[in-house]
C-alpha cells in the first residue's frame, strides 16, 4: 500500500513533484511536533511531583480505589477531602499503584498512552471514511491532534482528561464503521428473511457487534469524565437519523446500564457520589470566559476548524451526515461549557479531535475520483469545477500547504539545548521565561521540569515530614513524598463552597487550633474563610519556586 | 415495524425547528421560574436564546433539500 498515490490524477511533472516534496515537509513538522511531545512527556514521567494542579490528588484517588475506598465523601470532615470526577481513569491506573506505589508517572503514562491512541483512532478513522485510501492523510489528522497545543499541554498529564477522548474517539470510529457495510432498509430485509415479524427490529443484523462496542466505550468515556455527555449525544443523534428505533433501543439500553452504574456507586458512597460528581460540577459561569476560549481555539486551528465547518456544510446540504460531522457539531457546541468556573482549553481537546478527523474527510473528497459521478446530479454546477486538471494541480499543492499552516498556527517548541538551532531557524524565542515557545503565548504547561524544580519539591516534602502532625498542602504528591496523610482538595473545596456544598466550619476550628503542622499554599484555590483562618493563625516560614509557581511555605504563629 | 427508516433532509429540518423552539421557551422558563440570577435575561440565556436561533435557521434551511437522507 503507498502512503499517498495519486498516480491516476495525471498531474503535470512539477505538480507532482511540489506535491511530494509539500506532504514531505508538512510530515516532517507534524513528526517534529510529535518529537517535541515525546520529550515533553519523558519529563513529566521522571518528574515527581505535581506539575499541573490538582494531580496529586487524582493519585490520590486512585490509592483510595486501590485500597478499596470511595473518594466521594462527605469533605466538611477531617480529612475534608473528596473528588468530583467519575473513576474510570483512576481503576485504569490502579493496577499500576499497586505494582509501583503512589507515583505519578503511572496515570502520566496512561494519558500519554490514552493520547497516542486517539491520534490513531483519528488517523484510522481517515483512511477508512476516505475509502482505504490515502493513509498519509490519515497519519497527517493524526499527527495534526498530536500537535494541537491542547493536547500537547494535557495529554501526558495525570488527569483525566486525555482518556476520556480515547474512549470518545474509539466509540466513533467504531460507530462510524456498521454504516459503511449496510443501509438500515438492506438490514431489514435481511432481518425479515430470519426472524418473526415481532422480532425482526432486534435482528442481529441491525445491531452489529461494532454498534455496542461503540456504546460502551461511550459509557467508559462518561464515567472517565462528565464532558462526554455530549459525544454520548451525537452518537445516539446520529444513529437516531439513520433509524430512530433503532436508536432509541440503543439509547435505552445505554441508559439502563449507566443509570444503574449510577444509582449503585451512589448507594456505595451513601449520596456522595451524587454530591460530587454532579452537583459540585454546577458553577459560576462567565460568558466572556467562553468567547475567549472559543477565539482562541478557532484562531490555533484555522485550518482544521474551516475545513471541518466546510465538510459539515457538504455532509448536509450535499450529502448524508457522517457520525464524524455530528460529533464535531457537538463537540463544538460543547466548548460553550468553558465558560464554567475552572473550566480550561481541555473543553475544546474533543473538538479538535473530531475537527481532524472532519478535515481529513474533506481533503480526501477533493482527492476522490467520485467527483466525476457527482457531476451527474442536480447540483452538479457546484462541483463540475472540481474535475479540471488545474484544480487538481491547486489541490494537490494546497492541501499540503494547509497542513504547513496548521502546524505553523499550533507550533511549539523548547528553544534550548538541542532545540536552539531549531528555534534560531525557526526565528522562534523563548515566551514562557522557561525555555519554551508555544503559538498560543505564554502557557503554564509546556516547560519541561528541571532538576532544580525536582530539588525544590524535595526541599518541600522534607518541610513537611518534619512538621508535627497533619500538613494542609495545597499539592498532595508533596505528601507523598513526605510519608504525611493527604489532607484536603482545594479547588473542588472551593467550588462547592461556591455551590453552597461545603462548610469549612470544622477545618477552620482545627485551622483555629493550629493541628496542621505547616501550610503549603500554590495558587491559594481555597475558600476565603479557609484562607482567612490560615491567614490569621499561620505566618510565612519561607518561599520555595517549583516549575514557575512560588510556594509559600507557612507555620503556625506562637 | 421492520422498516426503521432514516431521518429524510426535511424531517431533520422539523426537528431541528422544534427543538430549537422548545429549546428557546425552557431558556425563557428559567427566568419565569425564578431560577435565574439576573433580573431578565443573563448572559447566559442570551448565548443560549443565540444557539436557539441557530438551530432554528438550521431547520429552516433544511426544509427545502426534500427527502433525501439526512
Amino acid at each position: 500500500m503507498k502512503l499517498f498515490d495519486i498516480s491516476d490524477w495525471e498531474l503535470p511533472r512539477w505538480a507532482r513533484w511540489a506535491s511530494t516534496l509539500l506532504f514531505a515537509l508538512a510530515l516532517a513538522a507534524l513528526l517534529f511536533q510529535l518529537a517535541v511531545y515525546v520529550h515533553y512527556a519523558i519529563s513529566l514521567l521522571r518528574f515527581p511531583f505535581d506539575y499541573d494542579q490538582g494531580e496529586g490528588f487524582e493519585l490520590y484517588d486512585t490509592l483510595l480505589h486501590t485500597q478499596g475506598r470511595w473518594p466521594y465523601q462527605d469533605s466538611a470532615v477531617f480529612p475534608f477531602y473528596t473528588s468530583i470526577y467519575p473513576p474510570l481513569f483512576h481503576l485504569l491506573t490502579a493496577p499500576l499503584v499497586l505494582i509501583f506505589g503512589p507515583q505519578l508517572w503511572t496515570g502520566r503514562l496512561v494519558g500519554l498512552i490514552a493520547s497516542l491512541v486517539a491520534a490513531a483512532a483519528i488517523a484510522y478513522g481517515v483512511w477508512r471514511g476516505n475509502g482505504s485510501r490515502l493513509p498519509l492523510l490519515g497519519v497527517l489528522c493524526g499527527l495534526a491532534f498530536i500537535a494541537s497545543n491542547y493536547t500537547f499541554a494535557i495529554g501526558p498529564l495525570f488527569r483525566q482528561h486525555m482518556t476520556m477522548v480515547m474512549f470518545e474517539t474509539l466509540a466513533i470510529v467504531i460507530l462510524s464503521q456498521p454504516a459503511e457495510q449496510k443501509t438500515n432498509r438492506e438490514d431489514a430485509k435481511d432481518a425479515k428473511k430470519t426472524l418473526p415479524k415481532p422480532f425482526a427490529l432486534f435482528a442481529s443484523s441491525r445491531f452489529p457487534s461494532q454498534l455496542w462496542i461503540g456504546a460502551a466505550l461511550l459509557i467508559c468515556a462518561g464515567y472517565t469524565k462528565q464532558l462526554a455527555l455530549a459525544t454520548v449525544l451525537a452518537a445516539l443523534a446520529w444513529l437516531f437519523v439513520r433509524g430512530p428505533r433503532r436508536a432509541v433501543l440503543v439509547g435505552a439500553v445505554m441508559a439502563a446500564v449507566a443509570g444503574g452504574i449510577f444509582l449503585w456507586i451512589n448507594w456505595a458512597t451513601e449520596d456522595w457520589w451524587y454530591v460530587s460528581i454532579i452537583r459540585a460540577n454546577i458553577n459560576e459561569y462567565d460568558l466572556a470566559q467562553t468567547f475567549g476560549f472559543f477565539r482562541e481555539w478557532f484562531e490555533l486551528h484555522a485550518v482544521l476548524a474551516l475545513a471541518a465547518i466546510g465538510w459539515l456544510i457538504y455532509e448536509t446540504y450535499w450529502s448524508r451526515l457522517s457520525v464524524y460531522s455530528v460529533w464535531f457539531a457537538f463537540a463544538l457546541a460543547n466548548g460553550a461549557l468553558s465558560g464554567k468556573f475552572g473550566a480550561g482549553e481541555s473543553y475544546f481537546v474533543t473538538t479538535t479531535a473530531a475537527a481532524c478527523v472532519c478535515a481529513g474527510l474533506a481533503f480526501g473528497k477533493l482527492f476522490s475520483p467520485q467527483r466525476r459521478e457527482e457531476r451527474k446530479e442536480s447540483y452538479s454546477f457546484l462541483f463540475a469545477p472540481c474535475a479540471s486538471s488545474r484544480f487538481k494541480v491547486f489541490v494537490a499543492i494546497a492541501i499540503p500547504t494547509l497542513f504547513l499552516m496548521q502546524t505553523r498556527l499550533t507550533l511549539h517548541t523548547y528553544t534550548e539545548g538541542m532545540y536552539a538551532p531549531i528555534a534560531r531557524v525557526l526565528g522562534l524565542a523563548d515566551n514562557s521565561g522557561r525555555g519554551f515557545y508555544d503559538s498560543q503565548g505564554y502557557t503554564q504547561l509546556g516547560p519541561r521540569p528541571t532538576r532544580a524544580d525536582a530539588e525544590a519539591g524535595y526541599r518541600m516534602a522534607a518541610l513537611a515530614a518534619a512538621a508535627p502532625g497533619p500538613v494542609f498542602s495545597e499539592e498532595a504528591a508533596l505528601m507523598f513524598a513526605a510519608g504525611k496523610p493527604v489532607v484536603t482538595n482545594p479547588f473542588v473545596q472551593l467550588v462547592m463552597y461556591q455551590a453552597g456544598l461545603f462548610d469549612p466550619a470544622e477545618e477552620i476550628a482545627m485551622i483555629k487550633r493550629k493541628e496542621f503542622g505547616l501550610v503549603i499554599l500554590r495558587a491559594q484555590f481555597y475558600p476565603p474563610p479557609v484562607l482567612a483562618a490560615l491567614g490569621a493563625n499561620y505566618r510565612p516560614l519561607t518561599e520555595i519556586r517549583m516549575n514557575g509557581f512560588t510556594y509559600r511555605i507557612l507555620e503556625p504563629r506562637p | 415495524m421492520l422498516d426503521d427508516a432514516p431521518i429524510t433532509k426535511r424531517q431533520l429540518g422539523w426537528l431541528m425547528l422544534a427543538a430549537g423552539a422548545l429549546a428557546a421557551v425552557a431558556v425563557l422558563a428559567v427566568d419565569a421560574l425564578g431560577a435565574g440570577r439576573f433580573s431578565g435575561l443573563g448572559p447566559a440565556q442570551w448565548q443560549a436564546l443565540a444557539g436557539c436561533g441557530l438551530i432554528i435557521v438550521f431547520g429552516l434551511s433544511l426544509l427545502p433539500l426534500g427527502d433525501r437522507p439526512a
